[in-house]
């Protein structure tokens, strides 16, 4: 073997380990959870002594989880639909408005994503308080809002740019106003990237634990603030049973965006 | 007055379409202002003005308790966090840019999966690991590298862990996306005019990835001084980082002057970060997020 | 048979900050007129377009169609139609869905719709392509969906926006004919925004040469192009020999004898204080002995291409001035070779004066 050779072959050797350790450092804590969840011990132990099933029994039930999934699945649509809401609306004025202001707009809209979510949930608290909503789900909604209308703003603005505007603006000389352009035109154009902000929109939601603490109150308990609640006091294996089914969920809303990408994807780059 | 023969007076502004479509920010603009920067200001108004108006919750900070040591631990634990991030993520995205096809795919899906999955899940995740009896002192005791379990919990290395493998994507992301747009003619051309394999790096590669690194450097930072979660769950008791300050002075003490001074100073810190960064790189760190 | 709109600029300017697109404007198009704005890019035409169509604000004037003032009108109430650049076909509608559209927005009712759709693809020889999709068509047929979307509900005024730009050159040609033989059927208005002089010239009634932000000049294509008014004119519409004058002379009634920078002399028909004078390629005529016009001179052929139909050549005269001639295919007879020694002359009444 050449000594040219020889380098090469080390140097594909030393990036098929790296890429195996960093595949495995990434999937290590998700592998940890499942196995978990599946041990018939209380604590996880290499190699496993047996499989069970009773953790998800245990879960099963305890109604406290039922309701905080509920909760957040309700709490995470009605964000998904609010965000989709305003952050269409931003997103049209700042790539079509085409003034100076709305630059800042962009800035303000994007914010809420960039700067640590305590500051905003201590703001919000006693802003809540005096709209008497503490504690109700419009209260966390309306935080959660905050935080995920930008990542509705940011996908709904790539597909805003992505295709020319003369389209709408041939729909305007067709006859048609500014609501039937949109309704006609622009949305079933900016659809795809909509529909994966929205989903973008309920993950956030789904997963948010700062404002939840915040905002929400005993009725309206979110599934991570429960996880979390739990994890204060014991890490007992059901907390590895209903982050099992969570990441599942997960994985299932993940596909979702992929199925939703594919096809516009691929052209615009 | 008027010399001109024919003056028609217009009576209404041209129509634009901008204007129209300018419009429609008032909705978000309104709910924003009512739901986030309203509640900014009243985090900054009530440090200086509760419990008297003044600068006495800022002194208090700065001359007493624990405050300026945890706020120093916040932005160490957040230095180190993104060198490792940086160090993974550097050789990882330069491999990753290089690929296609269906090792690509899956790569993204690893990379982009990662940000999926809950911050609580990941963190719960660690903390049965790094447990007296879990597996990562199971595999030390058993490697003859620690004699009898040691404390991984409750450290800054545990921390650490926890959250580069939160925030490695974020910077992957920009990583990858600054070294797919590298031209492999130059480093091609490169070679062949006799480049050794160290100078094309330093003098080719690098700097052409450096968007990537500014992009990626800045987001993780950003994102490591507010972090919560992970700290409080991997560090809790022992270790303390800004976010786990303002919850404790908030939820515990029910001192809200003092925790709306603290998220005051670190609302300060980022947005200085951030502005700082615009101005050097004029670069949408944003971007790098879809 | 639509009855085709006037339509009259009345000081349309448009400014953008420091930056002027479009200088105010004044200008009339005649009804069922088709009307060409011939400029290069960013000498302010499709400016001048947008303020029209709506997607322009105007800085100041207005634009009135059959003498109502539509500034402030929004597009949808303007009932003009519009062929965009790249079409501007919805792709996720049927190309009878692109061309019901208007129609719907109008709110017509179902069977009109049907009937009005089929008629317009018959128009433009697309019938039995309404059910496929935009992407499935050929630039030029897409392009004939647009324009089959845009007259479908007659409107008085069509806009064109370099509606050729996009397709290559055989296919361009045959779409002029295509379009001359719309505008006879249709009889609307026609405003056509095109780079190319060729184009122009052969489709419309009248042109306006726009550069810098105002319109040059505007008149018929030939009056244009045999009496353009400045510099810019002259060389945008054609080809010019274009002679920068030192000092003229009167030399006999209506004569005037002149001095280029060139030293060359020169006799041209008028009086005039112009700073330049210009000739067409092809009113001078080359030979290899003396031509016995006004203006003779004789000189090298260093270069010449064959065109279809004619020959051009280059022809140095004086140092530091190469003519260009156009001989068309007949006078080949002639073979002229790069160079070979030649006379060229031309008329004194071929000379035109020009401003800047």
């Amino acid at each position: 073997m050449t000594a040219d050779g020889l380098t090469r072959g080390l140097a594909r050797g030393g990036s098929a380990m790296l890429l195996t350790l960093f595949t495995a450092f990434l999937l290590a804590p998700i592998i940890v959870v499942v196995l978990m969840s599946f041990t018939n011990q209380l604590y996880l132990t290499f190699p496993p002594t047996g499989f069970a099933t009773r953790w998800y029994k245990a879960a099963w039930n305890e109604t406290a989880w039922f309701d905080a999934s509920w909760n957040s699945i309700q709490i995470g649509a009605a964000t998904a639909v609010l965000s989709m809401i305003l952050g269409t609306l931003s997103a049209l004025a700042v790539t079509r408005g085409g003034t100076r202001w709305t630059r800042w707009v962009a800035s303000l809209v994007i914010a809420p994503m960039m700067l640590p979510h305590i500051i905003i949930a201590i703001g919000l608290y006693p802003t809540m308080l005096d709209l008497k909503l503490s504690g109700t789900y419009i209260a966390v909604i309306l935080g959660h809002t905050v935080v995920a209308m930008p990542l509705v703003f940011t996908t709904v603005s790539a597909a805003l740019r992505g295709y020319d505007p003369a389209l709408e603006f041939a729909a305007r000389t067709l006859g048609a106003d500014g609501w039937q352009a949109f309704r006609h035109v622009t949305l079933p154009m900016i659809g795809g990237g909509l529909a994966v902000g929205g989903i973008f929109a309920f993950a956030v939601s789904f997963d948010e634990l700062m404002l939840a603490l915040f905002l929400a109150g005993p009725r309206t308990e979110t599934l991570p603030r429960l996880l979390w609640e739990h994890l204060q006091q014991t890490i007992t294996p059901v907390i590895a049973a209903v982050a099992t089914l969570v990441l599942l969920f997960t994985l299932v809303l993940m596909g979702a965006v992929l199925q939703l990408r594919r096809p516009e994807a691929e052209p615009a780059s | 007055m008027d010399a001109q023969p024919s003056v028609i007076i217009r009576t209404a502004r041209p129509w634009t379409q901008g204007r129209g479509y300018a419009l429609l920010a008032a909705v978000p603009c309104l709910f924003l202002a009512v739901l986030f920067v309203w509640p900014l200001l009243r985090v900054v108004l009530r440090s200086v003005l509760e419990p008297r108006p003044g600068i006495g919750n800022y002194t208090k900070i700065m001359f007493s308790g624990p405050y300026v040591a945890i706020l120093l631990n916040t932005l160490e634990v957040a230095a180190i966090v993104t060198g490792v991030c940086l160090l993974i993520a550097y050789p990882v995205a330069a491999l990753t840019a290089r690929m296609n096809g269906l090792r690509l795919r899956l790569m993204t899906a690893l990379i982009v999966g990662s940000l999926w999955t809950s911050a609580v899940i990941r963190s719960y995740a660690w903390m049965i690991l790094f447990q007296r009896y879990g597996i990562v002192n199971d595999a030390l005791v058993a490697l003859g590298i620690a004699d009898a379990p040691v404390r991984i919990l409750q450290t800054t290395t545990a921390v650490v862990i926890g959250m580069v493998h939160i925030l490695l994507p974020f910077m992957l992301l920009p990583l990858i996306a600054s070294m797919r747009r590298i031209d492999p003619n130059l480093l091609r051309a490169g070679r062949i005019l006799g480049a050794n394999p160290v100078r094309l790096f330093l003098g080719v590669y690098f700097p052409l990835s450096l968007p990537g690194v500014h992009a990626g450097t800045v987001l993780v930072f950003i994102s490591s001084l507010g972090f919560f979660i992970t700290p409080a769950l991997l560090g809790g008791g022992r270790m303390m980082m800004a976010a786990m300050l303002i919850e404790q002075q908030a939820n515990i003490y029910l001192d809200w002057p003092i925790a709306s001074a603290v998220a005051t100073v670190l609302l300060a810190i980022t947005l200085v970060l951030y502005i700082a960064y615009g101005r050097i790189a004029r670069v949408d760190v944003t971007r790098s997020l879809r | 048979m639509t009855r085709g709109a006037s339509l009259e600029f009345d000081r349309v300017s448009k400014t953008y900050g420091a930056v002027t697109a479009l200088q105010p404007t004044s200008m009339t198009v005649r009804p069922g007129e088709f009307f060409a704005l011939l400029g290069p890019s960013g000498s302010g035409k499709s400016t001048l377009l947008g303020t029209i169509a709506g997607f322009v604000a105007p800085s100041g004037g207005c634009v009135l169609v059959d003498g109502a003032d539509i500034t402030a009108m929004p597009p949808h109430r303007r009932n003009i139609g519009m062929v965009f650049q790249n079409y501007a076909l919805f792709p996720y509608l049927t190309v009878a869905q692109n061309i019901a559209f208007p129609l719907k927005m109008r709110r017509l009712p179902k069977s009109e719709i049907a009937a009005r759709v089929d008629r317009a693809l018959e128009m433009v020889r697309l019938g039995g392509f309404g059910p496929r999709m935009p992407a499935q068509l050929s630039g030029g047929q897409q392009q004939r969906v647009a324009l089959a979307r845009a007259a479908v509900y007659d409107p008085p005024l069509l806009l064109m926006d370099e509606p050729l730009g996009a397709l290559d050159k055989n296919l361009r040609e045959e779409m002029q004919e295509e379009l001359r033989q719309f505008h006879r059927n249709v009889g609307a208005t026609i405003l056509y925004v095109t780079h190319d002089q060729q184009e122009a010239a052969s489709m419309a009634d009248r042109i306006a040469i726009m550069n810098h932000g105002k319109a040059e000049q505007v008149g018929a294509p030939h009056e244009v192009y045999e009496r353009p008014g400045n510099s810019f004119v002259a060389r945008f519409l054609g080809e010019a020999n274009m002679f920068r004058l030192r000092r003229g002379w009167p030399d006999g009634p209506g004569r005037l004898r002149c001095e280029t920078e060139e030293s060359l002399n020169l006799l041209a028909c008028g009086a005039t204080s112009a700073a330049l004078a210009c000739v067409r390629p092809e009113d001078i005529v080359i030979g290899p002995a003396p031509t016995g016009r006004e203006n003779c001179f004789a000189g090298r052929v260093t270069d010449l291409v064959q065109v279809a139909g004619s020959v051009r050549y280059r022809v140095a005269v004086a140092p530091g001035c190469t003519l260009i001639v156009r001989a068309s295919a007949e006078r080949r007879a002639v073979v002229l070779a790069k160079d070979d020694a030649v006379h060229v002359g031309w008329d004194a009444a071929d000379m035109r004066f020009l401003s800047e």
